[in-house]
């Protein structure tokens, strides 16, 4: 099954696909944790170089403003969901319309969306989870588990490890001449 | 074969649970999203933005630098949490840097998170504006540092041990602090800063706003590298 995702992998356009798709994860979650602080510097009166040149100085809070543990997990539900996306673009392509696996993707924007809502700007009382549940009072949830929510980020990973593995195995499948 | 039937039995209820994930995160992003929506118009009405919301820099607050100063920098600090500790360090070399020239003053407000860290923050709050009523800003900002400096953040601080230690080496009149201390003197004072900072929109520790010479805001959420601090600085400063 390895195998089989490095032969998908070492083909350029699926290795592209990949790491766009992480990339993209990746950089909404940065970007999307201090959207109201770029919508400020973008509508001041700075030059545009400074501008953009601030998107990439925001990267560096993957450093200061994440725990280890969230950096490390939004890193690699970002990877995952690439190498997710990927695997499914190969299935459509190469099988049918009708064989393409519905539960391969839930999976996969589930392993995604749980993973989210683990994650996201670590400082303290501003995980994207405890922010939704804070909508209904309901941030005291979280003190009871033991990572205050960041193994919802871990849930997250167990998904898209299982939509990785269902997806493979339906590619592998497709490579067998069946009866 | 059977293997197989087992299988396909399996994946309905998968997809049952995944389908009521994404159904349930649907339903809470709406729900979020309904949820700003009301804001905004709240917004419209009253024609103010949440971070218009801050009340303006007054006697009660504590300044480091120049008063006047055309940037100034508000933040809403939880002593328990670990990212102001970090952001703490940050801001003094952002005062070593823009403060010794008078551009940028530094505002602390409180913001205790009592869902993280119950009890301690609070104390620890109002332990620092008792220093401030006996000893003055300069003590104030002494206690904040020291205090960051000994503690080991969320809610690990013997607070028994600590506060005491600290009002001893800055010679603060402990039966007089003890007094204060044990009195509800600074609840309002300090829930009036965490109200604050939640009508501007922090929703986690650090807070901070960062005010231009026109009047324009800047939010950082967190913990922000010194080089993102410094470029916020750098545009602001040209608001005029």
């Amino acid at each position: 099954m390895f195998k089989t995702l490095k032969q998908i992998l070492s083909q350029i356009r699926y290795a592209t696909i990949a790491l766009v798709v992480a990339v993209s994860i990746f950089l909404i979650v940065i970007w999307g944790s201090n959207i109201k602080l770029i919508v400020s510097v973008f509508s001041s009166q700075a030059v545009i170089f400074e501008k953009i040149y601030f998107l990439f100085n925001l990267l560096g809070s993957i450093v200061t403003n994440f725990t280890i543990t969230s950096a490390i997990i939004t890193i690699v539900i970002s990877l995952l969901f690439g190498i997710n996306i990927c695997l499914l673009i190969y299935l459509v392509h190469f099988s049918q319309a009708g064989n393409f696996n519905k539960i391969n993707s839930a999976l996969s924007f589930g392993g995604l969306f749980s993973g989210l809502f683990g994650i996201g700007c670590a400082t303290c009382g501003t995980f994207v989870l405890s922010s939704l549940l804070g909508l209904f009072d309901l941030t005291g949830v979280l003190l009871f588990l033991p990572f205050k929510g960041e193994e919802i980020g871990f849930l997250g990973i167990v998904l898209l490890i299982f939509s990785i593995y269902f997806s493979l195995k339906k590619i592998t499948e497709l490579k067998i001449c069946k009866l | 074969m059977e293997n197989q039937n087992s299988k396909t039995i399996l994946t309905v209820p998968v997809a049952v649970i995944v389908a009521g994930i994404l159904i349930a995160g649907a339903v809470f992003f709406s729900r979020l999203d309904n949820r700003e929506q009301v804001n905004i118009e709240t917004d419209k009405n009253t024609k103010t933005t949440l971070l218009e919301k801050m009340y303006p820099i007054n006697e009660k607050d504590h300044i480091l630098g120049n008063p006047d100063a055309p940037i100034k920098i508000v933040e809403y600090s939880d002593a328990e949490c670990p990212f102001c500790k970090v952001f703490h360090n940050t801001m003094h070399q952002i005062m070593n840097e823009y403060g010794k020239s008078g551009q940028v003053a530094w505002i602390y407000r409180h913001f205790p998170i009592d869902d993280r860290h119950p009890i301690k923050a609070r104390k620890e709050a109002v332990a620092s504006e008792c220093v401030n009523q006996i000893g003055g800003n300069i003590a104030f900002w002494k206690f904040i540092d020291r205090f960051f400096e000994l503690t080991p953040s969320n809610n690990q601080t013997d607070i028994e041990v600590v506060i005491p230690q600290i009002v001893k080496e800055l010679g603060i009149n402990e039966t007089t602090f003890n007094s204060c201390y044990n009195s509800d003197k600074y609840d309002e004072h300090i829930e009036n800063d965490f109200q604050n900072a939640v009508q501007t929109g922090g929703r986690g520790t650090p807070w901070s706003i960062v005010v231009a010479p026109n009047g324009k805001t800047f939010p950082i959420d967190g913990a922000q590298p010194i080089s993102v601090v410094k470029q916020i600085i750098e545009v602001a400063l040209q608001e005029k």
